[in-house]
């Protein structure tokens, strides 16, 4: 953990580096991008970005992409919202370019194995990092590292069926807008006020929440869940029944030890990338 | 699997009806014995009782450890059933400081689902990362990751059958009680009909095959393993189901994802008692108060 590393967001719409030394991010950059740019003018702009932060402490890079992952081989597929990136072998190019270790892996693996080491689930060896936003996904930490299953593709619970369609499909941000005709952030906003009809909505939010929950509970039976991504921040206003719903559960001393926490981490998707880097060192010292 | 020369492991598989004796000498699985227990007993140490009888013919010095499987909810770290199928009188019962006390070993506990993934790890069909689904009178699962049992929080992982489908869960769709409960006929009976070549009989495991391609998907979704090994009463009747589970399961939303994934059935024998003696071999993660004690002891000495 004293080594500097180089955590990068890759979001549809901006690019975020940091350099994290010590668990703190010492320089940092966001940029905006043009998602609708070719593989390669993207690939320039994150060389660019990691330039800017570089410097002689650097030991590595983490980069978390919102897509499918090849993790072995550092390949990300068909990225979210940047159409061009349809298979790009990120880790073997930044490697030849940089000559420093690259690690990359999803976005909500990043946050969960960010929170496991900066944030609300530090110190805890089996954890769920649940980011509600534009998809619903999590990251699984067992024995303090990240699980990332076969294909990258452990906890994408927001794909499980619920009702007519999935989880996704009612907790992502969008369905706000498309139910309500009114975005998350307004009845975020709202809810702030005290409005009724604001609070009754995430309410409602809590209770399909608390269903997710109790499938992840059966699913993989975790000590705590670290909720991030910007619902979260609705998290007062949906936390009375989500947890009503949890309480459901058939076994009752399973849900009397379990956590369930909002993310405070404003920096977590940078040194959730950066992690990756302290995890996979970590899981080598282990073998 | 590695055990040290002359050693030998003891499992045990408790039903609701009867408990399943065996031992694995030097790497090999023995003789297993069945005994009936008193499960309507309102003492609980009848059980207990019965469970001592059946180990002891086959208890020696050579057994370094026990390992039991619990059709229940089992506290893994403190050794204790809490709640069992069939057994009524059983309520926390501290299964496993009562038998290390007896027998001076170490003992473990686990889900039976666990044991069953634990013993095709060890002696089937298992490979390093897989996911062990038993559909019989229920339906559980046991994840194994590297070669391991997921070291969950509470014992409860795997619990797939729980997680809600349709109007209710999905172990009233893809266990023996889709049967029961839907058509008012035993599994068993179905599979006698559809080897018969009855439509009937026929079209309703086409229609469970659907069901659990849906929970193979939800388990993929949620643990992504590369194989599910598929376990229990009702996967004997696998001809009948396999086709309308693989049309479900290639519905799944990452086409990639399932490429190179394989879903099978099991076909070792006794593979619950064999699972339960390998919880020896899976101990890194359990706590035992044997080896507690023997350390404390050790301590006090030096």
């Amino acid at each position: 953990m004293n080594n500097a590393v180089i955590g990068i967001s890759i979001g549809g719409k901006t690019l975020v580096a940091g350099k994290v030394k010590n668990g703190h991010i010492e320089k940092s950059i966001s940029r905006k991008i043009n998602n609708k740019a070719s593989e390669d003018e993207i690939l320039k702009e994150v060389f660019d970005i990691i330039n800017e932060v570089n410097d002689d402490e650097v030991a590595g890079i983490g980069i978390g992409v919102p897509s499918l992952v090849d993790v072995d081989n550092g390949i990300v597929y068909q990225v979210q919202n940047i159409p061009s990136w349809r298979e790009v072998h990120i880790k073997e190019i930044l490697e030849s370019h940089f000559q420093l270790s690259v690690y990359v892996n999803n976005d909500a693996n990043c946050f969960a194995i960010g929170e496991a080491y900066f944030g609300k689930t530090a110190g805890f060896e089996n954890s769920i990092g649940l980011i509600l936003g534009a998809g619903v996904g999590a990251g699984i930490i067992f024995n303090g590292h990240l699980y990332s299953g076969t294909n990258c593709g452990a906890g994408e619970f927001g794909d499980i069926p619920f009702l007519d369609y999935n989880y996704e499909y009612y907790l992502n941000d969008a369905y706000f807008e498309f139910k309500y005709g009114v975005s998350a952030q307004t009845f975020l906003f709202r809810a702030n006020k005290k409005d009724k009809i604001a609070m009754a909505v995430f309410e409602h939010y809590g209770t399909v929440l608390g269903n997710l929950l109790k499938t992840i509970l059966f699913a993989v039976d975790p000590e705590i869940i670290v909720i991030g991504g910007p619902i979260s921040k609705a998290f007062p206003f949906f936390e009375k029944s989500m947890r009503d719903k949890i309480n459901t559960f058939p076994y009752k001393h399973a849900i009397h030890k379990l956590k369930i926490v909002a993310s405070e981490q404003e920096d977590i998707a940078v040194l959730g990338a950066a992690a990756l880097y302290f995890d996979a060192q970590n899981q080598m010292f282990k073998k | 699997m590695i055990l040290p020369e002359n050693g030998s492991l003891i499992g045990v598989d408790l039903g609701g009806t009867k408990v399943a004796v065996g031992r694995i000498d030097g790497n090999e699985p023995g003789e297993i014995v069945q005994k009936m227990i008193p499960a309507d007993s309102k003492d609980p140490v009848d059980i207990i009782n019965a469970i001592i009888e059946a180990i002891n013919p086959l208890f020696n010095e050579h057994v370094l450890g026990i390992g039991i499987g619990i059709p229940g909810l089992v506290d893994r770290d403190e050794g204790i059933v809490n709640d069992i199928q069939n057994i009524p009188s059983w309520k926390e019962v501290h299964l496993r400081d009562i038998l290390e006390a007896y027998f001076r070993v170490p003992v473990y506990l686990d889900n039976d689902a666990n044991c069953f993934a634990l013993g095709e790890s060890r002696f089937g069909k298992g490979t390093a990362d897989f996911v062990g689904l038993t559909l019989g009178t229920g339906m559980g699962a046991g994840i194994i990751k590297n070669g391991f049992l997921m070291p969950d929080a509470q014992c409860g992982s795997g619990e797939f059958g729980n997680i809600p489908y349709l109007e209710s869960i999905y172990e009233d769709y893809c266990s023996g009680k889709f049967f029961t409960n839907k058509y008012g006929v035993k599994g068993e009976v179905l599979a006698e009909a559809a080897s018969g070549g009855d439509q009937l009989a026929l079209k309703v495991f086409n229609e469970f095959g659907l069901h659990l391609g849906n929970a193979i998907k939800t388990i993929k979704l949620s643990v992504d393993p590369c194989k599910v090994i598929i376990g229990g009463s009702v996967a004997q009747a696998s001809t009948f189901f396999q086709a309308s589970m693989w049309k479900s399961i290639y519905d799944f939303p990452f086409p990639k994802a399932i490429r190179d994934f394989e879903v099978i059935f099991s076909e070792a024998k006794n593979i619950a008692v064999l699972g339960a003696a390998s919880l020896y071999l899976n101990r890194t993660k359990q706590g035992s108060c044997y080896e507690k004690t023997v350390e404390i002891i050790k301590h006090k000495l030096l």
